[in-house]
C-alpha cells in the first residue's frame, strides 16, 4: 500500500502533536493538581493520535515508541497516580527523539527505532505502578514484580532494574503491533457532499469496531476534506471486510469497502491545497507562502489605486463626476482587504513564548540552577514570520541569561534572593514596532569584565576603556569575542551570544539594546517593525527633493522661526522645547533656507522627539515601502523607497536612526 | 402501514416540497414544525417514524433540536436537511445523533432512496 502522498499531511500533524506534546508534559509539572487531569488527557491524545497516523504510514519506529509513551501516560491516568519528575523527563526525551524520527522521514531518511527508550518508558510505566499501587503492600503486588520475566532483557539501568521490572501484559503486546485491518470506504462520485457521507460511514463503522485511526484525520474530514472520495480506515483486529461492508451498507452513496489503501486519490496533496472555508468552520490552515502572496498582491492593489487616484485629480474638476468618491470608496476596499490579509499572518505572541519553558526546564536540569519562566504579553500579535525568525536569537539570550546571569542558588539566597532564577519574555506593541524583552535578575553584565575583554581583545585601549562611560561598556557586549565569563560553557559558549544576536535582529530590521543594573538583572530588549504593508507617509520638500516620513512617527505639524539648525538646544513647540534640525543638513544634502518661518515636522522615534525643518509639506500618501537593496541599506536614516501615486520614486527616511 | 413522517423546516415553501415528496412516495405527513421548539414537542406527542429536520431555524436549531430528540429516544430516525455547503453543520448534526441527511435541492426519487435506506435500518420500520 503506497501512502506516500499522505506524508505530507502526515508530517505536519506529527509536528504539530509533538509540539503540543512538549508544551503539555512540562506544564504537567507545574499545572495546579485541579487541572493535570484535562493536562494529561492532551498528552495522552498527542500520543494516541501520533501512534495511530504513524502505524497507518507503516512507521513502526513511530509508532512503537509513541505507543510506549501513550502506554506509560495511560497507566498514570488510570491508576491516578501523580508523574514523577522522572516520567516527565522520558516524556520529553521520547518527544525529542520522535521529532528527530519525524524529521528524518521528512528528509526521505528511514526512522531509526528506539529500542533503549521503549523499554525505558515501560519499565518506567511498570515500575511506578509497583511502587504505588492502590495497595501498596499487597502479596499479589510484589509477587508481580518477582514474576515478571524478561521483560525488561534490555541493558540494565540503575540500581531499580535490578528485580527485572514488571510490565503490565499489555505492553508486551503493543497497539500498534497488533493485528489491524486497514481498508478503504469509497464514497460516490456523484455524492455532493462526500465527507459528511465518510463521516457518517465511520459513524457506522465505530459501532461495530475500534478505528485507530483514519486518512484524512478525523478533523480533517470534518473540515470537509476528502480527496478522491476515498476514506483510508484502520480498524483494531482482524476483521471480515463483508461483515464490515454490512455495516456501512445503510450509509447512502457509499459505494462499497475495498481491502488495503487502495489506489491513490488524484494528486491533490491535501497538505498543500488551502481548502474551501465551509459554513461554520472555525478556521482553516492556509500556508504562509500564500498569504505572503495575497500581501503582495494587495500591496499591489493599493498601488494601483492611487494611481487611480492620481489620474482622476488630473482630470478637470467638471468630468470627474462621480469618479472622486468612487475611487475614494475603491481605495477604502482595498485598504480593509490588505488589513484584513495582515491580520491573517498575525499570530498571538504566545506561539513564540510557548518556545521557552521545555528550554528554560532543560538549562534549569544543566545547570543545577533553579529556574523560572514569566511570559507577559502572550496575547499580543505580530507577524507570524517574525515570530518565528526571532525564536533562535531570542533562545540565546534566555541561554546567556541562564548561564551567564543567573547566580548558583546558594549565592543568591546569600544576597537574599529567591533561589530559583526568575527569566521573563515579554512582548508588547508600540506603534508600528513589536518591542520584546528578555529579563533576569541575575547578578547583571559585568562591566569591568566587559572592558577587560575588549582591551585584551585590542577593540579598545586600556585608556578608553577607563574612561568609558557604563551605557558605552555595555554596549562592547555586542563586539564579536567580548565575553564576561572567563570560562568557557557548554552552553552559551564563551560569549558567542550577543553580536550574533545582534546581527540576527538587524537583519529582521530591528534593534537591540541592553540594561543592565549590577546585582539586580539586565534586560535585552529588541525593538523590529511589525511587518511590512502599507505605510502612510507623511511628503516632505527639500529643495526639488521630495522625502516620505512615516506617518506613524509624525506627531504634528507646525511653522516656527527657526531658520538656523538649533540643534540639542531646540525650539519651543506648543510649550515643549524639542531638539530641532534642519533636515536638509541632517541628511547632509544642502540647505538652501536661511532666516524665516518655516514648517517643521515634530517627530517621535524610540522615545525620542525631534522637530525637522523642510521647506514644503506636501500632503500624505500611503505606500508599499520597498527596503533598500545592497549599497544604499549602509545608508544610516533611510528606511527604503517607494513609488508615489505620480510615477516619482523617493526614499522614505528611518525616523528613529535619524533622531537617535 | 405507511412510515409516519414529521417534516420540520422554518419555510412554508420548503414543508410543502417535502411532504408531496413524501406522500407521492406513499409516506404518511402526520405533522409539521417551524422551528426547533415546536419540533421536539410535536416528536413527543407524534411519535413518528421519520424525521425531517431542516438545520438553520429560529428559537431552536435543528442540531439542537436532534440532539433533545435523540436523547429522548435512541431509536429516533432523523434525517437533516441540508443546503450545499453546509457541511461542516452536518457533521455536527451526525455527532447530535442524525441519522443520516439530504442535501437541497431536493430530488424526489434521491430523497425517497435515502430514506428508504435508513428505515430499513431501523427498528421504527419494522
Amino acid at each position: 500500500m503506497d501512502l506516500s502522498r499522505y506524508l505530507g499531511l502526515f508530517l505536519t500533524d506529527s509536528r504539530e502533536h509533538l509540539s503540543g506534546l512538549e508544551t503539555d508534559a512540562v506544564r504537567l509539572e507545574t499545572v495546579p493538581a485541579g487541572e493535570r487531569p484535562a493536562l494529561v488527557d492532551q498528552v495522552f491524545r498527542h500520543l494516541h493520535s501520533l501512534k495511530g497516523a504513524a502505524a497507518t504510514m507503516g512507521f513502526s519506529p513511530v509508532a512503537d515508541l509513541a505507543h510506549a509513551a501513550e502506554e506509560l501516560v495511560g497507566r498514570r491516568r488510570e491508576k491516578k497516580e501523580p508523574f514523577a519528575a522522572g516520567d516527565v523527563d522520558l516524556l520529553l526525551s521520547a518527544a525529542d527523539a520522535l521529532r528527530a524520527m519525524v524529521e528524518d522521514l521528512a528528509a526521505e531518511a528511514p526512522a531509526v527505532p528506539r529500542p533503549d527508550l521503549v523499554q525505558e518508558l515501560a519499565r518506567a510505566a511498570a515500575a511506578k505502578g509497583s511502587v504505588q499501587p492502590p495497595e501498596p503492600l499487597s502479596p499479589t503486588s510484589t509477587a508481580a514484580v518477582l514474576r515478571a520475566p524478561g521483560a525488561g532483557a534490555g541493558p540494565a539501568e540503575g540500581p531499580d532494574a535490578e528485580g527485572k521490572p514488571p510490565r503490565d501484559p499489555a505492553a508486551l503486546t503493543p497497539t500498534c503491533s497488533d493485528p489491524h485491518t486497514t481498508f478503504t470506504v469509497k464514497i460516490s462520485p456523484r455524492s455532493a457532499t462526500p465527507a459528511a457521507r465518510a463521516f457518517l460511514a465511520l459513524r457506522h463503522l465505530e459501532r461495530d469496531c475500534e478505528v485507530l485511526a483514519t486518512i484524512p484525520a478525523v478533523e480533517h474530514l470534518k473540515a470537509g476534506r476528502l480527496p478522491g472520495g476515498r476514506l483510508v480506515v484502520v480498524v483494531r483486529g482482524r476483521c471480515d471486510l463483508e461483515a464490515l461492508s454490512r455495516a456501512v451498507s445503510r450509509v447512502p452513496e457509499v459505494d462499497g469497502l475495498e481491502p488495503g489503501g487502495g489506489p491513490l486519490p488524484p494528486d491533490e496533496t491535501a497538505a498543500e491545497r488551502p481548502v474551501a472555508v465551509a459554513a461554520g468552520d472555525p478556521a482553516v490552515r492556509v500556508s504562509v507562502e500564500l498569504l505572503d502572496q495575497l500581501l503582495e498582491l494587495a500591496g499591489e492593489l493599493v498601488l494601483q489605486s492611487s494611481r487611480l487616484k492620481e489620474a482622476v485629480r488630473a482630470l478637470a474638476e467638471s468630468r470627474r463626476g462621480t469618479l472622486d468618491g468612487e475611487v475614494d470608496r475603491l481605495r477604502l476596499l482595498v485598504k480593509r482587504l490588505d488589513a484584513s490579509i495582515l491580520t491573517a499572518r498575525q499570530t498571538p505572541a504566545e506561539h513564540l513564548a510557548e518556545r521557552f519553558p521545555r528550554a528554560v526546564r532543560d538549562l534549569s536540569r544543566r545547570l543545577g540552577k533553579p529556574l523560572a519562566f514569566v511570559a507577559e504579553g502572550a496575547e499580543t500579535t505580530l507577524d507570524r514570520g517574525l515570530a518565528d525568525a526571532l525564536v533562535e536569537p531570542l533562545l540565546h539570550v534566555v541561554r546567556n541569561a541562564a548561564d551567564h546571569g543567573i547566580e548558583p542558588p546558594e549565592e543568591r539566597v546569600e544576597k537574599g534572593k529567591p533561589a530559583a532564577g526568575c527569566l521573563g519574555l515579554s512582548v508588547k506593541r508600540e506603534r508600528d514596532r513589536v518591542l520584546v524583552e528578555l529579563s533576569d535578575d541575575g547578578r547583571g553584565f559585568d562591566l569591568e569584565r566587559l572592558k577587560a575583554r575588549a582591551v585584551e581583545r585590542g577593540v579598545v585601549s586600556a585608556a578608553d576603556a577607563a574612561a568609558m562611560d557604563d551605557e558605552t561598556a555595555l554596549e562592547l557586549a555586542f563586539l564579536p569575542g567580548v565575553s564576561t565569563t572567563a570560562r568557557a560553557s557548554e552552553l552559551s559558549g564563551r560569549g558567542v551570544g550577543m553580536d550574533a544576536v545582534l546581527r540576527a535582529v538587524e537583519q529582521l530590521g530591528g534593534r537591540v539594546s541592553l540594561e543592565s543594573r549590577t546585582g539586580v538583572g539586565s534586560k535585552v530588549r529588541f525593538s523590529l517593525p511589525a511587518t511590512v504593508s502599507v505605510t502612510n507617509l507623511q511628503l516632505v520638500g527639500l529643495g526639488s527633493e521630495i522625502l516620505g516620513l512615516p506617518l506613524s512617527r509624525v506627531l504634528y505639524a507646525t511653522q516656527a522661526h527657526g531658520g538656523d539648525d538649533a540643534g540639542a538646544e531646540g525650539l519651543l513647540f506648543q510649550g515643549e522645547r524639542i531638539p530641532s534640525y534642519a533636515l536638509g543638513k541632517l541628511l547632509g544634502l544642502w540647505e538652501s533656507r536661511t532666516g524665516g518661518a518655516r514648517p517643521y515636522l515634530v517627530v517621535e522615534g524610540e522615545g525620542r522627539r525631534a522637530a525637522l525643518g523642510v521647506d514644503r509639506l506636501l500632503g500624505q500618501e500611503e505606500v508599499v515601502l520597498r527596503p533598500l537593496g545592497p549599497p544604499l541599506e549602509r545608508i544610516s536614516g533611510l528606511a527604503g523607497t517607494t513609488i508615489l501615486g505620480s510615477g516619482r520614486p523617493i526614499f522614505v527616511l528611518d525616523v528613529p536612526r535619524l533622531v537617535a | 402501514m405507511a412510515n409516519r413522517v414529521l417534516i420540520v423546516d422554518d419555510a412554508v415553501f420548503m414543508r410543502n416540497v417535502i411532504r408531496d415528496i413524501f406522500t407521492a412516495g406513499g409516506f404518511e405527513v402526520v405533522g409539521e414544525a417551524a422551528n426547533g421548539l415546536e419540533a421536539v414537542e410535536k416528536f413527543r406527542a407524534l411519535k413518528p417514524d421519520l424525521v425531517t429536520m431542516d438545520i438553520v431555524m429560529p428559537f431552536k436549531s435543528g442540531i439542537e433540536a436532534t440532539r433533545e430528540i435523540v436523547q429522548a429516544d435512541q431509536g429516533a430516525v432523523v434525517v437533516m436537511c441540508s443546503a450545499l455547503g453546509q457541511e461542516s453543520l452536518v457533521m455536527e448534526a451526525i455527532e447530535a445523533g442524525a441519522t443520516d441527511f439530504i442535501v437541497k435541492p431536493f430530488k424526489q426519487d434521491e430523497v425517497l432512496a435515502i430514506v428508504r435506506k435508513v428505515l430499513g435500518d431501523s427498528p421504527a420500520a419494522v
